[in-house]
């Protein structure tokens, strides 16, 4: 390990609440072991003693990790968010955000593999690294600032440098706020925005101008070269969803043809993914897939379109949160469950006989979407705290309009389409957002399916992807190959988008941890065949729960899904062909705690298996737990 | 008599194979001197020849043209540069300098515009030796081993910021030499998913 490449070797350890900066060796956290982003973070949360505090808590860690593959050329810049979110319902879990953009590499070339934040600074500040020096600067001025501003401001002052910052929502404590990079990168899923807000942390800025070291460059480049010349490096046309917004038809042609300026992407990742628009008097910014949400139930304007997307950004606002909000407040208001009044926002749109929101004209529009986000960021609105906790204050009607979208863990529904990725919603502690494209691609594609063992043909490509029959049977597999997998990319780390099965970097005919672990065997020089990175991956996971069981008391009753689930199809596009039923279900749980090594009864992973996977000191502390 | 012309320098370069920069093999020597008596009116072809005998048609490489309103901005092309020819990913060590401006959608690239009056080869006190041109593609480059890392290239250099630039740690100047020598050419045009990077075959030597 001493001599390993690929890691930068330290990470940056900063206490606002003493002013203190210190280092401390990676080597201290196993990262031949962890990886790095997620894997990393964790065992740091692990050393750190697990912490059960409140999200808000001076003493709730704000954990940032890059990976060993950070810094290269590739679709492997991206960093790790970790921490207690407050996103999480009924409870705040320890969860994960990945980010990407300029940051992670430049952390990585200043020299770090993750930068540790906790206590409170007494005054709002940011946090300045520049390569070996790091400093804890005054930023009252940026106080209240939105995120666009406050990173141009920033750049004038650090030129080159990259800034993670939050807007006026994670001041405010809205508890899904989001960490924004640039325009359009950002840590969303969490509300790690508000955990930077509650230390009175406004940024925190980077500037390195060192190397990413690799054991074995020649063997790195010809790694790439097998991919480029199999057409996977310039595979630009698949990656849609950013350039082509997911709105309706008429919006969507005229994005595209009036506003695209060109594409844009993370530092050094060859995909580039989202579309770069300029709209004169509304703003410029980039966008990724999620981002379109508005486009989901906007049947207004380009225009409104636009403005909802750049101010949502600006004011650090996470936008898979906002689809959920649109549309519960849209059907709640409809239903009449609640009224204006009750969610504090003067101005909502009418539903028309067609249970379309109606607009009427672009003024009412856009009125309605700047009093929802102004008050969700500011946190006038119940609807600050998300959508779970204010279904619970708005009475029985709104929390079965809640409960119909969302599936557990206070998380809007996503790809929960087959019983596999209904068992990682339900043993995660947040969305498995970014898995489910392994779900589907594992579903949809019988070669793929076949491969791995796991069964096929419940998920079909055609049709959005829709779940097409409920199979149990193996569905536990599926689940742990994913869950692995998950970890890994996580860690690694490599980009979800450019690892998709039968995309990019994972041809349908290619088992994708062969060329996981060459590459990360020539960034190290230490030896990862396919076994011993899918360790790493199984032992990722293992750390996770291991986290949950001793901090969150994770047991089986509590890996669960929505009661709504099991009575019926829930309205939703990207939902299980049928109900769940309740004794297969169990079954299937029951299959999948043994195929994890884990106790059937209570979900806690058994000692011999975390011994096996060379966890002794995990084990060792969770038993005395 | 045209085609003829072009299929001689183009044997010229695929024979030139993977030369080490700034070394000069027999075969090559023979080569440029087909090159150069195919050409037959610029003469002493065959010895280092002086900018300015160095016309368009005798700087077929030609240099890097980045195209703005292509580019998203992802810098592959400078991590591969640095990737490629230092085995380290170092963004101060790439050839070529990308300037992004992620709030405006916009980027654009600093590289050696390979001047057909090339102030950094007419500064340098060691030329041919230090700051050599390739005789057969006008390509300007460093010999990084004769390279005593004086620095006074980088004041020759017209452009701001200058395109020649000084590796501090290893004290010699470094510059874009369109990957001199690799078979598949400029290892950032392979790897620019967006194509937005090409080579200008025909050296004006003006700025576009």
């Amino acid at each position: 390990m001493k001599n390993a490449a690929g890691w930068a070797g330290k990470i940056l350890w900063v206490d606002l609440t003493k002013g203190k900066i210190t280092t401390v060796p990676t080597t201290d956290f196993e990262p031949e072991k962890y990886i790095g982003g997620v894997g990393l973070n964790s065992r740091i949360f692990w050393e750190l003693g697990v912490p059960k505090v409140a999200a808000f808590h001076p003493d709730s860690p704000l954990l940032i990790a890059v990976g060993p593959l950070t810094g290269a050329p590739g679709p492997f810049n991206r960093a790790e968010v970790c921490g207690i979110a407050p996103q999480a319902y009924p409870q705040e879990l320890f969860a994960y955000s990945g980010i990407g953009g300029k940051f992670p590499t430049e952390l990585k070339y200043a020299g770090y593999d993750g930068v540790v934040i906790v206590g409170k600074a007494e005054k709002p500040v940011y946090l300045l690294i520049e390569d070996a020096s790091a400093a804890i600067k005054d930023a009252r001025q940026l106080w209240g600032l939105d995120t666009f501003e406050t990173q141009k401001i920033l750049g004038a002052s650090h030129a080159k440098a990259s800034a993670l910052t939050i807007g006026p929502a994670g001041e405010n404590l809205c508890r899904f706020a989001i960490i924004l990079n640039e325009t359009a990168s950002a840590a969303g899923q969490g509300g790690y925005g508000a955990v930077m807000g509650s230390k009175n942390l406004k940024a925190v800025v980077v500037r390195g101008t060192g190397a990413h070291k690799m054991a074995n460059p020649d063997k790195f480049l010809s790694l790439v070269a097998e991919r480029h010349a199999a057409g996977e490096w310039l595979a630009g046309g698949a990656q849609t969803w950013g350039r082509y917004p997911l709105c309706g038809e008429p919006i969507k042609e005229e994005m595209r043809s009036n506003y695209l300026k060109r594409f844009a992407g993370c530092h050094g990742c060859p995909y580039q993914c989202m579309g770069f628009y300029d709209m004169p008097g509304i703003g410029k910014g980039a966008q990724m897939c999620v981002e379109a949400w508005y486009g989901l139930i906007n049947k207004g304007s380009a225009e409104g379109y636009w403005e909802g997307n750049i101010l949502s950004q600006k004011l650090g606002i996470n936008n898979y949160e906002l689809l959920g909000i649109m549309t519960f407040v849209l059907a709640a208001v409809a239903t009449r469950a609640v009224t204006r009044q009750d969610l504090g926002i003067a101005s909502i749109p009418r539903i028309d006989h067609a249970q379309e929101p109606n607009f009427g004209s672009p003024a009412v529009h856009h009125e309605f979407l700047a009093a929802l986000l102004n008050g969700i960021a500011q946190g006038k609105s119940p609807l600050a705290q998300g959508v779970a906790r204010a279904a619970e204050k708005l009475g029985q009607g709104a929390r079965r309009i809640y409960e119909n979208q969302y599936p557990a863990n206070g998380y809007l529904s996503h790809h929960l389409k087959n019983v596999a990725s209904a068992l990682h919603w339900a043993t995660d502690t947040r969305d498995p957002f970014n898995s489910c494209h392994d779900y589907m691609y594992l579903g949809a594609f019988p070669s793929v399916a076949d491969h791995f063992g796991v069964p096929s043909g419940d998920v079909q490509l055609k049709s959005d992807w829709v779940g097409t029959k409920v199979v149990y049977e193996r569905a536990e597999r599926t689940a742990v190959w994913v869950q692995n997998h998950q970890s890994l990319k996580n860690s690694l780390p490599l980009c979800e988008y450019a690892s998709m099965p039968a995309t990019f970097f994972h041809p349908p005919h290619m088992d994708i941890r062969i060329f996981e672990s060459k590459i990360l065997s020539a960034v190290t020089g230490i030896e990862y065949d396919v076994g011993r990175l899918w360790e790493a991956g199984e032992r990722i996971w293992n750390l996770r729960r291991a986290i949950m069981v001793r901090r969150e008391n994770r047991d089986r009753k509590s890996d669960a899904l929505g009661h709504l689930w099991f009575e019926r199809v829930v309205a939703n596009e990207q939902s299980l062909a049928a109900p769940l039923e309740r004794r297969q279900w169990e079954e299937t749980v029951t299959r999948y705690y043994e195929l994890r090594g884990w106790n059937p009864q209570t979900g806690r992973p058994t000692r011999s298996k975390l011994v096996a996977l060379g966890m002794k000191n995990i084990a060792d502390a969770l038993s005395g737990a | 008599m045209l085609p003829i012309l072009y299929s001689t320098i183009r044997g010229t370069l695929m024979a030139r194979g993977k030369n080490k920069p700034g070394g000069t093999n027999r075969r090559e020597f023979l080569a440029g001197t087909g090159a150069a008596l195919a050409f037959g009116a610029v003469g002493g072809f065959a010895a280092r020849i002086s900018p300015a005998a160095v016309t368009p048609a005798a700087n077929p490489a030609g240099r890097i043209v980045h195209n703005s309103s292509l580019c998203a901005g992802c810098g592959v092309c400078g991590l591969m540069c640095s990737l490629y020819h230092e085995k380290e990913t170092i963004v101060a060590l790439s050839r070529s300098e990308l300037v992004r401006e992620p709030f405006e959608g916009a980027s654009s690239l600093n590289v050696c515009l390979q001047c057909l009056s090339p102030g950094c080869y007419q500064s340098c006190p060691r030329k041919d030796s230090a700051l050599c041109i390739d005789r057969i593609t006008g390509v300007k480059y460093v010999n990084h081993e004769k390279c005593d890392g004086c620095a006074k290239c980088t004041q020759g250099c017209p452009m701001k910021p200058a395109r020649i630039k000084l590796n501090p740690d290893k004290k010699h100047a470094f510059k874009c030499d369109l990957c001199r020598g690799r078979d598949k050419g400029p290892i950032c045009i392979e790897y620019c998913s967006q194509h937005a990077l090409t080579v200008m075959r025909q050296n004006s030597g003006v700025q576009l």
